[in-house]
């Protein structure tokens, strides 16, 4: 072959290189790990980060690194990702230890942690996250890409582009900020921690009403097989070896007492006995850490207010049992304290309740006399309205109350999705009266602050304008104390 | 293993790079890693075939010499007709079994009969439609006297299982390529880059338009009673162009494959739907059958030397048995009697056809080229249809001017799917007409190296962008099946 044609192919072949690079990074699709990734090498190349934590959902919606930093005075950081399995995790430590020296390594382990890969695309795809954020020159990225992937999937595995190329009309080829826009009405993010303002539905909440209970139901089924074992004692090794510490924890869910298998926590608990290392079961002290209901998004996860309840449980738990360099003295720390302050004035709950005196006719027969606003949770609102009624209980059961309530300039943001979608300006519900007295009831609303509640009777069958007049008031609410 | 997968994408590059290393040593080796490579190539698909191919390969090997050295002509008839037997016994077992014993028992059941017959669990192996007519022109060559036999059964392996070759075609014959494995080839860096852009071209025919055009026709094909004229007339279109972009795609990867390792096969396609008559279309489409059919059935037979009428039989009943090479299916009989049926109105015509210098004038051109698209697109339907059934309804649907259509973009493509196939078909057509014309594999040549390269880089990323790949979506060629 002349030399010259050899000098031209490695020409093209690396103008090919290159361009492949650069649609790879195109074609990274947005996911909040992205944030978590690169506010996390930022970071990293800022300050030395000592405490990470390690594991899936479970891990970015409980701890928040705000709160590690106050309480244990140092640079912490969440590296969950979703739905990530006990096989990746070691990846996604392996790449974070190139960056920062951890001291103490949080690893939060549950029964999904070791559910099979092969054959569930879902969780298959999960993984992608971290093995994206996993070094592609990694020979043990490169063996369990290999154990668990099907071999036509390997590429794809491998290239944003050949994964994604599909999506080529969702793409901007010029911008590669690959960071998800996360909607910080309704979730928080701060160093790879995301709250969600969500709350139970209410048939979860009956489904799990007795999670805070003290005893497992399940204690039969084989909890770790021993590749599982063996993945927990290689990481805690790979961590000791690294220097660092380890603290195994499992997360408050509420399926744990009633779902998951007891023994899974004791064999966890035996293999962290054998190597000298703690484990935190997390569900065992619920009613110590004030858990509710109230404090989960969904059954597996907590929200931000059950988190910021658990952050401080193992915050202190670390603080009696680690020893953490001081960082208070560190820019970012003093950064972190700051949003500190703005974060507990944004998810710190005060109990409020305003009383107004109307004495106005909704319809002829019936007068609106007073409503009372009692502030019970972030989101929940206690109405109390007093009517007086000149007509039987069958003739009241014609209408249906409806509640607006108007948001305070800069409280429009907290609007529920379905209303800004409709481009009210206002939350509602309805109550179907059928007392005579006094109605009661919660409303749901994440507005902070009411400019003016609207009140009005309707048709009980169905909205067909308004009967009799509406009526506004403008509540005053004020602390309790 | 498909050329459009993961797989070929490394078992490639491996062969290529092992096939120039060893052309150092004796051309036998080289031979010989191409011949294990092919078979593992095959094998991929499923390995209990490969013995099927083998003696096929070892039947014909055989019988060619006994042939060749047969002095009386009686012996050489019989060695003929054992290859024959065997060869198409083979093709009719795999292939025909169940389509004859299904139509038998229908006509029986016709006439008021019961019929019990038995129906077999066969598995069609793959290019067997292939390397049989590669066997078959072997020994009929011999006998002919057009060859002789080559006595190096690795060399004669290797002709029957060449893998861009292997399983559709080209179907080459002995005489071209037998000479090409038996002499030592030398590296041609501009024939490896001819080689390599075809590949590519090939790629993205296939990758990119057919795979991409396929949901519209999977999916109007699958339920045609659900959509109106033009949706239908819309599916058939881009059956047509499906079909072509496939198959040619397939023989562009194939012959590019051969080019870069020194082999030049037999070309197989030229701008078929610029095509101004059937009997044009024909030169143009799937040329190596087209000439396979003419020189070992069609001259057999007689072709145009036994008077009028039987000319026109012969033409009829090439396409007709072309139609059920394609598959076993009376749908492809059909597809192959419009075709022959054509052919023979076009030939009758020919004479009163011939409009002095209104033949020359581009829009009488343009109205052919039209019009013969229209007949070939009609065949399609049978092609593709499920049934004969869907076929009828399918035309039925398209001249039916009351019915309900739906959007454009509900065919199976989202807007900007269906937006960039357009653009994409255009591309490729005025690709192919400037090639036809100007030799773009030449004007490339000649292009100074910032602009071939980024000719070349465009495609590549306009394949990895656009292509249809990756996970299970990975889809075989038409031509497999045949």
């Amino acid at each position: 072959m002349k030399k010259n044609a050899l000098y031209h192919i490695i020409i093209f072949l690396l103008l090919f290189i290159i361009g492949l690079i650069y649609l790879n990074k195109v074609f990274i699709t947005q996911n909040h790990f992205n944030n978590t990734t690169s506010e996390f090498e930022r970071l990293s190349k800022e300050t030395n980060i000592d405490l990470i934590f390690y594991g899936s959902s479970h891990v970015y919606t409980a701890y928040n690194p705000l709160i590690f930093n106050d309480i244990n005075k140092t640079i912490s950081y969440n590296l969950g990702s979703d739905a990530l399995k006990m096989e990746f995790t070691d990846l996604v430590f392996i790449e974070s230890i190139k960056k920062t020296k951890p001291k103490l390594v949080v690893l939060e382990l549950y029964p999904a942690s070791f559910s099979e890969l092969k054959g569930n695309e879902m969780d298959k795809g999960f993984q992608l996250r971290a093995l994206d954020f996993s070094s592609n020159l990694s020979i043990k990225k490169f063996k369990k890409v290999f154990d668990v992937y099907d071999f036509n999937e390997i590429a794809g595995v491998y290239s944003h582009l050949v994964r994604n190329h599909s999506k080529w009309n969702e793409v901007d080829f010029f911008n590669l900020n690959r960071d998800e826009d996360i909607d910080t009405i309704e979730n928080y993010f701060f160093s790879g921690f995301i709250g969600s303002k969500h709350f139970l539905d209410e048939k979860t909440k009956k489904e799990f009403i007795n999670f805070n209970k003290t005893k497992y139901s399940n204690h039969d089924s084989p909890a770790l097989l021993p590749e599982n074992k063996k993945q927990i004692i290689d990481f805690i090794n790979l961590v000791k070896k690294e220097g660092a510490e380890i603290l195994i924890i499992s997360s408050p869910d509420l399926r744990a007492k009633s779902v998951f298998n007891e023994s899974f926590f004791i064999e966890i608990k035996e293999i962290c006995e054998n190597l000298d290392v703690k484990f935190l079961n997390l569900n065992n002290h619920v009613n110590e850490i004030g858990l509710n209901l109230d404090d989960f998004k969904d059954y597996s996860h907590l929200n931000t207010f059950g988190s910021i309840k658990t952050s401080r449980f193992l915050a202190k738990y670390i603080n009696e049992n680690y020893k953490l360099p001081d960082r208070s003295s560190d820019l970012n720390w003093k950064k972190s304290s700051e949003k500190y302050v703005a974060f507990n004035k944004e998810y710190s709950f005060e109990k409020k309740e305003s009383y107004n005196e109307v004495n106005e006719s909704l319809v002829d027969d019936v007068i609106l006399k007073n409503v009372k606003i009692e502030k019970t949770s972030y989101n929940t609102y206690q109405f109390t309205i007093d009517l007086d009624v000149n007509i039987n209980i069958q003739s009241l059961s014609n209408y249906k109350l409806a509640v607006h309530v108007y948001p305070t300039s800069g409280n429009e943001v907290y609007l529920a999705d379905v209303n800004k979608k409709r481009n009210r300006k206002y939350d509602l519900t309805d109550i179907q009266l059928d007392k005579s007295d006094s109605v009661k009831f919660d409303f749901h609303t994440k507005i902070k602050e009411f400019k003016e509640i609207e009140f009005f009777l309707f048709d009980s069958k169905g909205f067909n304008g308004i009967l009799g007049k509406s009526i506004t008031i403008q509540p005053f609410m004020k602390n309790e104390k | 293993m498909l050329f459009n997968s993961f797989e070929f994408l490394i078992f490639f590059p491996i062969v290529f790079i092992l096939y120039w290393i060893l052309n150092k040593k004796a051309l036998k080796w080289q031979n010989l890693l191409i011949l294990i490579a092919s078979y593992f190539f095959y094998s991929c698909w499923d390995w209990r075939f490969v013995f099927l191919l083998a003696f096929s390969t070892l039947l014909d090997f055989y019988t060619g010499n006994k042939i060749f050295k047969a002095q009386r002509i009686g012996s050489k008839k019989i060695w003929l007709w054992i290859s024959v037997v065997v060869n198409l016994g083979f093709l009719g077992f795999f292939k025909y079994y169940n389509f004859f014993i299904d139509s038998f028992a229908n006509l029986l059941t016709n006439f008021g009969l019961t019929p019990h017959y038995p129906t077999l669990n066969i598995i069609l192996p793959v290019g067997i439609s292939f390397y049989t007519f590669h066997g078959l022109s072997y020994v009929i060559d011999i006998y002919y006297n057009r060859f002789k036999p080559t006595r190096n059964f690795v060399d004669y392996a290797l002709f029957v299982s060449f893998f861009p070759l292997l399983v559709a075609g080209p179907i080459e014959r002995a005489k071209h390529l037998l000479p090409q494995i038996q002499s030592k080839r030398k590296f041609d860096y501009d024939l490896f880059v001819e080689g390599i852009t075809q590949m590519i071209w090939g790629f993205f025919k296939k990758v990119v338009i057919a795979d991409r055009v396929a949901a519209v026709v999977n999916q109007v094909y699958s339920s045609p009673g659900e959509y109106g004229n033009y949706n239908l007339a819309i599916a058939t279109v881009f059956f047509a162009i499906q079909i072509y972009c496939d198959f040619s795609g397939y023989s562009d990867i194939a012959i590019g494959a051969g080019k870069t390792m020194g082999f030049r096969l037999l070309k197989n396609f030229n701008m078929p739907y610029f095509s101004k008559s059937l009997n044009e279309f024909w030169k143009k489409w799937h040329i190596s059958l087209t000439s396979w059919f003419r020189d070992y059935f069609y001259i057999p037979m007689g072709g145009n030397r036994k008077g009028e009428i039987r000319t026109y039989f012969n033409i009829f009943i090439v396409f007709v048995v072309s139609g059920l090479w394609h598959g076993a299916a009376f749908t492809f009989i059909i597809w192959g009697a419009i075709h022959g049926l054509m052919l023979m109105i076009e030939r009758y015509l020919k004479p009163y056809l011939r409009f002095g210098k209104v033949k020359n004038d581009p829009l009488f051109g343009l109205a052919s080229v039209i019009f013969t698209f229209t007949i070939v697109c009609v065949g399609w339907v049978f092609f593709r249809a499920d049934s004969l059934a869907d076929s009828i309804e399918i035309l039925k649907g398209m001249v039916n001017f009351q019915s309900n259509n739906k959007s454009f973009f509900e065919l199976g493509l989202s807007k900007d799917e269906f937006k960039l196939s357009i653009v994409l078909i255009i591309f490729l057509f005025l690709t192919e007409y400037i090639h036809k014309n100007y030799n773009l594999f030449s004007v490339i040549r000649g292009m100074n190296y910032g602009f071939k390269y980024a000719v070349y880089l465009f495609i590549l990323f306009v394949i990895l962008i656009f292509g249809i790949y990756g996970g299970d979506s990975v889809s075989e060629f038409i031509y497999f099946q045949f």
